[in-house]
């Protein structure tokens, strides 16, 4: 099919004529699926942001106001905070697809993919902050403090983010700002992410990326895409049902500075880094090690390996990374005592070990078959 | 031979990876339920709400009751802030009940001339805080103000079990334990020592219904009246979330029809290699 118009080209290039390997199987949908989410969090997003105040004095008034006066405000809430998970519950079913076919071959793929992935971290985050309940502040007084331990700059660039000494409602302002633009560039690096992708196409479950034997995205992958539906469904019906589950109680307290929680703890998607961060007691080392639990996955993208891949091996590895990172993710949320206190460390030594074997394994395996 | 070893440890592989997982998912069941044991406050029992299943409703009866327990015992403290009487509006009363609900309560206002006055409450109006502001809440509490109620059935652990535990779980303090004048005993509150003393006994209030208000049951109504003020809008949520579960059965067969149709096609392509004679394969050694 060609169309005389550059802008429909494009569109028509990547999703009807483009050339798609036959063995995609369901895993990747996860893609789309992100994309969709994506597309969701900013049109509820947009609809929030029509209602609510960036000032520590009304913030959790007029997110209530959302839930309580205005017309189903509620459901947009629900949805966009609800969607925050799925977001992440997808993003990170796409990580490990990655890591299981081993996609950081496609270099420029995989560090866009990961530069999404960070900051989709720093988006949720400021999202989380603009409730201005009680732990969202307390998570945004931890989580800002950590970057004091930059060395010179630290304290000043904590002081420009905070706006002030302190978490205070011009710090909420600096968030609300960066919560509401972060997701358009966002959008453009997703952009530069499918252009990098379709310049070769995806890795099939054969491992390969070659030009062979393949069909067109549409209508084999528009059909196969439109299962996500199915999902998004669920999803809201889940959302309508247990609207709160995925949240803590002390969100629902306005934010109180002389009063922190008795046990702050973060959003499920942040867990496993907060377990990490939480389990050495050096805060510079501390800092180092949750920034290198995702760091590391940039590393992968430095080998090169298109000649062999110890395929079964990888995937065993791989199926242990995500137990590890499921337990520290459990342990993220325990009280900080014993065995916790133990397991934590160990964990964490185990889900760097794992990432770091995989790595080695990616990078040594091509001398097995010379 | 080669294919059974493969197989061999390719099941071999399956085992440990499926042994590491159960391991590690025993772990964490064994450790999670060491932890709700511990800590310094007793966790609340589960009850059966009416409204706790997933496409259940709240008790509207039960609810009213509870608006009549919040109105007579709670209210003297506490406030309810993001609660105003057209809330009440066709979901626990009529409009008439609701207007004349509001009528009874007196407002804080100005008149025209700026001086303070009471007037009857309308619809638009919030419920009434008791007192002027924070601080004068603390004071009038040993220095601990009441919390606003709106919110408190999802701001707090254990939600309507914990409200319902706390209401009926005033105890004598045990030995050893030492609870200041104005203060009272609950091993429901985190550190046991809380500042609201016991505010429901059997027949404390009377009920407009006739439901014998023992202390239980007002526990029971003003638990879910709080459970409703926390989300007015929890019927219609899980009404909607029935109708699209409805649907989805629906919407699953035409979208696996559909793609299962496009790529039937596909599917069924059989591959024929063919030798053309004089360019044969090279022979395997």
């Amino acid at each position: 099919m060609k169309i005389n118009n550059s802008l429909l080209n494009f569109v028509n290039g990547m999703l009807v004529t483009l050339p798609s390997s036959k063995t995609l199987t369901l895993s990747w949908n996860f893609g789309s699926m992100l994309g969709m989410v994506l597309v969701f969090q900013i049109v509820t997003g947009t609809f929030l942001a029509f209602y609510y105040t960036p000032d520590s004095l009304m913030a959790f008034s007029t997110v209530q106001y959302i839930m309580y006066e205005v017309n189903f405000g509620w459901i947009f809430r629900i949805f966009h905070f609800n969607g925050a998970s799925l977001f992440f519950i997808f993003l990170y079913l796409h990580i490990f697809k990655g890591l299981f076919f081993m996609s950081y071959r496609l270099k420029k793929v995989w560090m866009s993919g990961l530069t999404i992935y960070l900051l989709v971290m720093m988006e949720a985050f400021m999202g989380y902050v603009l409730v201005w309940a009680q732990m969202s502040f307390w998570a945004a007084v931890v989580i800002t403090s950590l970057l004091s331990v930059i060395p010179i700059w630290g304290p000043t660039i904590v002081t420009w983010i905070w706006s002030g000494f302190g978490v205070t409602g011009a710090t909420l302002k600096f968030f609300f700002v960066l919560h509401f633009l972060l997701p358009w560039a966002i959008l453009v690096i997703v952009l530069g992410h499918l252009i990098f992708l379709h310049s070769t196409g995806s890795t099939s479950s054969l491992y390969c990326h070659g030009d062979y034997d393949k069909v067109c995205f549409s209508p084999e992958y528009i059909g196969k895409d439109a299962y996500n539906i199915i999902v998004w469904l669920v999803f809201i019906v889940l959302s309508l049902v247990y609207p709160f589950n995925l949240g803590d109680a002390e969100m629902f307290i306005e934010a109180d500075p002389m009063m922190s929680p008795v046990h702050i703890v973060p959003e499920w998607y942040f867990l496993f880094a907060y377990a990490i961060l939480r389990a050495i007691p050096n805060k510079v080392l501390g800092v180092i090690a949750l920034l290198m639990s995702i760091v590391t996955f940039y590393f992968f993208a430095l080998v090169n390996n298109y000649s062999s891949c110890l395929t079964k091996l990888n995937k065993f590895l791989v199926f242990l990374f995500i137990i590890s990172s499921v337990i520290l993710s459990w342990l993220g949320q325990c009280m900080v005592e014993d065995p916790f206190t133990i397991l934590s460390p160990l964990f964490s030594v185990i889900y760097f070990a794992l990432a770091y074997l995989l790595l080695f394994i990616f990078a040594t395996s091509k001398f097995l078959f010379k | 031979m080669q294919r059974a070893v493969v197989q061999g440890s390719k099941r071999g592989l399956a085992v440990l990876a499926g042994v590491t997982a159960a391991s590690g998912m025993g772990l964490v069941y064994a450790l999670e339920n060491s932890v709700s044991a511990s800590g310094d406050n007793v966790h609340p029992y589960a009850l059966p709400w009416a409204h706790s299943g997933p496409f259940s409703s709240f008790d509207i009866a039960s609810v009213r009751r509870g608006y009549e327990v919040y109105k007579q015992v709670c209210a003297a403290c506490h406030s309810m802030k993001f609660i105003h009487y057209r809330h009440f509006v066709d979901t626990i009363m009529t409009e008439e009940e609701a207007k004349a609900e509001a009528a009874d309560a007196l407002i804080n206002d100005v008149d025209d001339k700026g001086a303070a006055i009471q007037r009857p409450g309308i619809l638009t109006d919030k419920l009434p805080n008791p007192y002027p502001n924070k601080k004068a809440a603390a004071a009038a509490n040993n220095g601990a103000a009441p919390p606003d109620l709106s919110l408190m059935a999802l701001a707090r652990h254990g939600g309507d079990d914990y409200v319902f535990s706390l209401l009926t779980g005033y105890l004598e303090a045990p030995a050893g334990v030492k609870v200041d004048d104005g203060k009272a005993y609950n091993p429901y509150f985190p550190g046991g020592i809380i500042s609201m003393p016991q505010q429901l006994f059997d027949e404390g209030i009377e009920y407009k219904d006739g439901t014998p208000a023992t202390m239980s049951q007002q526990a029971k109504d003003v638990s879910a009246f709080m459970h409703w003020a926390a989300e007015p809008f929890h019927d219609t949520r899980k009404k909607w979330a029935l109708k699209i579960a409805a649907l989805i059965p629906f919407v699953a067969v035409v979208l696996i029809y559909g793609k299962r149709n496009i790529w039937s096609f596909t599917k069924s392509q059989k591959f024929l290699f063919k030798t053309v004679k004089g360019r044969e394969p090279p022979k395997a050694q």
